[in-house]
């Protein structure tokens, strides 16, 4: 037994009292240690971390690169410094976290006692820019001197006569295990308790920029199961996983044992359901509310299982779904929970949310299984961005998930942002954009658009340019791609404003993609620009008409734009068009010869895209469009497949009198090919040349597989077939023949395709 | 934080008149209290929603998608301590998963209690809800500091 890593130890190392107590609660709670410590020793080149001293005497200073750190509830001024610390988290992309420990390096006391508290930071910041009064470049703390919660989550009374230096101990084992449970990361303030101090002076420690003694976490954890596969037979599922080896650097506590599988039907096991740590499980047993059954309790390092039938047996052509969580042997589980009510799941409402799972469907025909399932605790997550092969990125509410499409491990920590993501993350990668990273471009719901590195998670830009919320995806408009017409010196972000209290002054923004610096921006009923109403889908590159197609809503009817036409350089409006309001993100053809646009509950469009005439418009019925085009043909005539309310539909739209030879004086014909094939509240589905299949979200819980020529509604994967479970539009990772969709039970999913 | 102005200044103003009882026929306002710990007089909140792009953005307990903009969330507090806090509000589907969280921080002046009003909008039209008509109840989950408060229930129809 290591005292040392117990859970009192939090309280104040320096203290020899309660290290004895610490003995005193170790003994009698066995087991008291988890498997592996490692301490995050800061540094400056650790990017997604940061300190910083916020003083209220020098409310517009930034204190970012300073080496030593200020806290003083009453300093010499008589006003407050205050520190804000956030570490980076980077190397622990995916583990059960069991203690964290903060230890700061104190050089100097003051002449009287004081409190010093830490308390969880509840806002945006970054440590370049960060002051007193401003959290970001421009943007004020709601309250000055940092927005953070007013419980303290640790406090450590720090003696005026102590001896320094000396590294002092807040434990923040909560916060950290919230961070790794959906809440978003943005360290703690610290602060002295006015109350308990006032000390003229307060204490100054080393910031991450010091030369030795940098702020540091020290963390207990377990880290998760890897390479979770599933394989689905007649009655039968197989699990294979690979076990946890040490990290580099880690002190091995105990060794890891095996795992212990939950299973649950036609719904994924609960993120409540969490083993209690120190208990051991019998198989057919069951733990959560919703009753998930431990399937296998291993100790003998066991990297395969396979159910075929333990605990009420399976059911062909239900879904199953599995958690195997990574226990010790001490019977530590690899989940976010020191302490839990056992059976309950008490000790943290998303207490075993990352710890991997998987869903397979037994049959007796057609046994499947998903190549992998992510949970990113909160509903509707957004439509993933794909980097082929590389990167899986998706929005659930203010965080921002990466994750490898390989293993459907996270590969960083979530990346936390000020505001909710609401749509599907721009990426672009190295080799393709002007700035030479994997980057994805995400504007906010709090009026931010941010880039974010997807390789490290840090954000490589965040601005706020006009003020105003974003609810649709960025457009892109690649420098690499663009003809000789486009004449900037890199790539182009572009994105359109959600301002609800406005019905004509909502805005499109273009950034420079490396910087975020505005290039340019529209704003309804200014000069020349007719009115703007909020923009809810992602812009359309043109590379061959140079231009940018943009849709909006049109105030409740069809007496200002809602079709928008820019040109990229310096955003002038080459075009607009009044067919009523769009949701829906135009498509271009192939050849970029047609623009579709799907007028909300309304009617198809083609539209000749250098014009703006609209060739053709059809209106299946069935509450009409509700949803963008996906092209499936290479070249005219186009077969178009789209969705109403409850249907899906394919389309020929040919040009007349001649079907590829457009004329904005004969127009073009819609052809009904099939439809609607029925399905619960359809996605827009998604297929291209050459494939013959489309895919579509159903609010049945499935991902559905339609015959691109006939229709047929061949098959379908079981996602989470739970009353009220929508899946949302599907995206294809092409590199690994993945169709990839998130879903209202907050979870993302990858089936291999064709099914 | 937002404070309350414009039509929703007249909502407050009524609220504080006429006291909550007399409201919560008219309105979409729920009381919530946490439980009283000795002579601390309790935390308390009530909670309007509207549809912030109608005029005068009037409280009510259902909305129609097909005509709905974006969902506001006047939260109004009384007997909040001095110091600062943050509010949060949770938007939480049918199912009962959170679709989409909304944090505030607000300073109360230290030694008093004190009643802010505190006003978020959530993008409605064109997201995620409408796309996929996600009819139902839904809840508003109100949280202080990290402690949930009160719920306000409400529905979103065809």
């Amino acid at each position: 037994m290591q005292r040392s890593f117990c859970y009192l130890r939090r309280f104040a190392a320096p203290f020899p009292h309660l290290i004895a107590a610490c003995s005193l609660f170790a003994a009698s709670h066995s087991p008291a240690c988890a498997r592996e410590k490692k301490t995050l020793v800061t540094a400056a080149s650790q990017k997604r971390g940061g300190d910083a001293q916020l003083d209220a005497s020098a409310a517009s200073t930034n204190y970012g690169s300073a080496t030593s750190l200020n806290i003083a509830a009453k300093g010499s001024t008589g006003q407050a410094a205050r520190a804000i610390v956030q570490f980076d988290l980077s190397s622990f992309p995916n583990i059960g976290v069991k203690q964290a420990d903060m230890g700061l390096t104190v050089t100097s006391v003051g002449n009287k006692t004081g409190s010093y508290e830490a308390h969880l930071a509840t806002n945006l910041w970054q440590e370049a820019s960060v002051t007193w009064t401003n959290r970001l470049t421009g943007t004020a703390w709601t309250a000055a001197g940092g927005d953070f919660n007013a419980t303290s989550t640790a406090a450590v009374t720090i003696n005026g006569n102590s001896a320094t230096p000396a590294t002092y101990t807040w434990g923040i084992t909560a916060d950290v295990q919230k961070w790794y449970g959906g809440t978003q990361n943005f360290g703690h303030v610290i602060l002295e308790n006015p109350s308990a101090g006032n000390d003229v002076n307060g204490i100054l420690f080393n910031s991450r920029e010091a030369a030795a003694n940098t702020p540091t976490l020290a963390l207990t954890f377990l880290q998760q199961v890897s390479n979770l596969k599933a394989t689905a037979g007649n009655g039968t599922v197989t699990l294979t996983w690979a076990n946890p080896t040490t990290l580099a650097g880690s002190t091995s506590l105990e060794a890891y044992a095996g795992v212990l599988i939950l299973r649950q039907v036609d719904k994924p096991v609960s993120a409540t359901s969490v083993p209690a740590d120190g208990t051991t499980y019998t198989a057919c047993s069951t733990i959560g509310a919703n009753s998930d059954v431990v399937v296998f309790v291993d100790s003998t390092s066991a990297t395969t299982f396979t159910d075929n039938g333990l605990c009420g047996g399976l059911t062909n052509d239900h879904a199953y779904s599995y958690k195997v969580f990574a226990v010790d042997t001490s019977h530590y589980y690899s989940t976010e929970c020191g302490t839990v009510t056992s059976g309950s799941g008490a000790c943290l409402a998303n207490g075993s949310a990352i710890v991997p799972e998987v869903v397979a469907i037994p049959s007796a025909t057609a046994s499947a299984q998903a190549a992998w399932v992510f949970n990113t605790l909160a509903a509707a997550p957004s439509a993933p961005g794909i980097n082929p092969g590389a990167s899986t990125v998706t929005g659930s509410n203010t965080l921002l998930y990466d994750i490898n499409p390989q293993t459907g491990l996270q590969v960083v920590p979530p990346v936390s942002f000020g505001g909710a993501i609401s749509s599907r993350p721009t990426l672009i990668d190295t080799a393709d954009d002007s700035i030479a990273q994997n980057v994805a471009y995400v504007p906010g719901q709090d009026n931010f658009v941010y880039a974010v590195n997807t390789d490290t998670g840090v954000f490589d830009w965040i601005v706020n340019p006009v003020s105003a919320p974003f609810v649709a995806s960025a457009g892109l408009q690649a420098k690499l791609f663009s003809g000789a017409t486009y004449t900037l010196a890199q790539d182009l972000v572009v994105a359109g404003t959600h301002n609800g209290a406005t019905t004509s002054g909502n805005k499109f923004v273009a950034l420079n993609a490396n910087t975020g610096a505005t290039v340019w921006t529209v704003t309804g009923n200014i000069g020349t620009v007719p009115a703007l109403d909020i923009v809810n889908g992602a812009p359309t590159i043109d590379y061959v008409h140079g231009a940018i197609w943009f849709v909006s809503r049109s105030n409740g009817g069809t007496a200002q734009p809602s079709l928008w036409k820019l040109d990229p350089n310096a955003g002038t409006v080459l075009f607009s068009a009044k067919p009523g309001p769009i949701d829906y993100s135009p498509s271009l053809a192939p050849q970029s010869d047609i623009l579709f646009a799907s007028v909300n509950g309304g009617s198809l469009l083609a539209i000749d895209p250098v014009t703006g005439t609209t060739l053709a418009s059809v209106n299946p019925g069935d509450g009409g469009l509700k949803g963008s085009v996906a092209v499936a043909t290479t070249v005219l005539p186009y077969t178009v497949v789209f969705s109403t309310s409850t249907k899906v539909w394919a389309y020929k739209f040919a040009c007349t009198p001649i079907a590829n030879v457009c004329s904005i004086v004969t127009g073009g014909t819609f052809t009904l090919l099939w439809g609607g094939t029925a399905i619960t509240t359809p996605s827009t589905p998604l297929t291209f040349p050459p494939l013959t299949k489309v895919y579509v979200g159903g609010g049945d819980g499935k991902i559905h597989e339609l015959d691109l020529a006939t229709g047929v509604d061949g098959k379908q994967r079981l996602l989470n077939t739970s009353a009220g479970v929508t899946v949302g539009d599907v995206s294809i990772d092409t590199s690994l023949s993945y169709v990839i969709a998130s879903a209202t039970d907050g979870r993302v999913y990858a089936f291999t395709f064709p099914f | 934080m937002s404070t309350r102005t414009g039509k929703l200044d007249s909502n407050l103003l009524l609220i504080l008149v006429l006291g909550s009882a007399a409201l919560l026929a008219g309105c979409a306002q729920g009381m919530d209290q946490v439980p009283p710990s000795g002579a601390v007089q309790p935390v308390a909140m009530s909670v309007m929603l509207c549809d912030s792009g109608e005029q005068g953005c009037s409280a009510a307990t259902s909305f129609s998608l097909g005509t709905f903009r974006d969902l506001g969330v006047g939260v109004d507090w009384k007997n909040v301590s001095g110091g600062t806090h943050t509010q949060q509000i949770a938007l939480v589907q049918p199912n009962g998963v959170v679709y989409q969280t909304v944090s505030h921080s607000f300073g109360v002046a230290d030694g008093k209690l004190g009643a802010p009003a505190v006003n978020d909008v959530i993008p409605v039209a064109g997201t995620f809800i409408t796309q996929r008509s996600q009819i139902g109840e839904w809840t508003i989950d109100v949280s202080l500091d990290g402690q949930s408060i009160g719920i306000q229930k409400f529905q979103f129809t065809e």
